[in-house]
């Protein structure tokens, strides 16, 4: 095998490894800001409970 | 206090951030290239070999949360149980690519039936079907026990993986350390680098799923508790 024809399968292991570890941060961070945004959902509906509570 | 902050994940991710980019340089500016068979793609080992280590590692780690859950019953090793493997297949898959990848520039072939590809490969059948059997069974502590004695069965294919290339040295496979073959010394500091960094970003992913999980598990109380 050529040194050209190695380079190429070295870079496409590498960039196999960042593409996955890429896509699983963005994965990651898309379910960790989802369950942020649904948290958030539920202390403000806490909160709305709570203030209509106090105010009965 | 600052142990603590220093094993968090943003700090965890850093550092193996930096260990694996210092590994990749020394891969290919330091360490020579080989002269064997292999040549220049003999450089994919730098990040093939602790990958491989670490999806071992994680399922080692899935072996020892399931031991300590049949002992205890506390779902949380069930929870670290089933992320260790989620993140182990994780890590197995871009095993497999690579080694195919690297298979076939050193080889000439994508897949060889020998005795470290195929136990390895069974390695990856057994904990896809860790998910399946979590999928079939409903009740949350039957679910856990089962998957957890599966966990414990499955780990037996694990060593005979680690060490297939020392019981069966007819196989493609070269040994990295020890007898039966070994690493040149000038490779061994960029592959070292590289596992201490990969070994890092694998512990610094598993407390980042596993505080996904418990926050996941917080909302489905809170939402039961509030009747969301």
């Amino acid at each position: 095998m050529t040194l050209a024809e190695a380079v190429k399968y070295v870079a496409a292991a590498y960039a196999i490894i960042v593409i996955v570890f890429v896509a699983y941060s963005m994965f990651s961070a898309r379910r960790i800001s989802a369950l942020q945004r649904e948290l958030q959902v539920l202390e403000e509906a806490v909160d709305k409970s709570a203030k209509r509570l106090g105010g009965e | 206090m600052i142990l603590k902050r220093l094993l968090t994940a943003p700090a965890l991710y850093a550092v193996a951030g930096a260990l694996l980019a210092a590994g990749l340089l020394l891969a290919f500016l330091y360490a020579p290239t080989d002269t064997s068979s292999m040549g220049f793609s003999q450089k994919i080992f730098y990040y093939h070999a602790p990958i491989a280590e670490c999806a071992l590692l994680a399922f080692g780690i899935a072996f020892v949360a399931a031991i300590l859950y049949l002992r205890s019953n506390d779902p949380k090793y069930d929870v670290l149980g089933m992320v260790a493997i989620r993140l182990g297949l994780l890590f197995s898959l871009l095993v497999m690519a690579t080694g195919m990848i690297w298979g076939r520039a050193a080889w000439g072939v994508w897949w060889a039936w020998e005795p470290r590809l195929t136990t390895f490969l069974i390695v990856c059948l057994l904990y896809t079907a860790y998910f399946v059997l979590r999928q079939t069974v409903e009740e949350e502590s039957r679910r856990a026990t089962f998957a957890a004695l599966f966990a414990i069965i499955a780990f037996v294919d694990v060593p005979i993986t680690f060490f297939a290339t020392r019981f069966m040295p007819a196989g493609l496979h070269p040994v990295v350390f020890g007898r039966g073959g070994g690493m040149p010394g000038s490779d061994l500091l960029a592959f070292f680098v590289s596992m201490i960094g990969m070994t890092l970003l694998l512990i610094a992913m598993l407390r980042q799923e596993l505080a996904v999980e418990h926050l996941k598990e917080d909302l489905y109380h809170l939402k039961n508790r509030i009747g969301a």
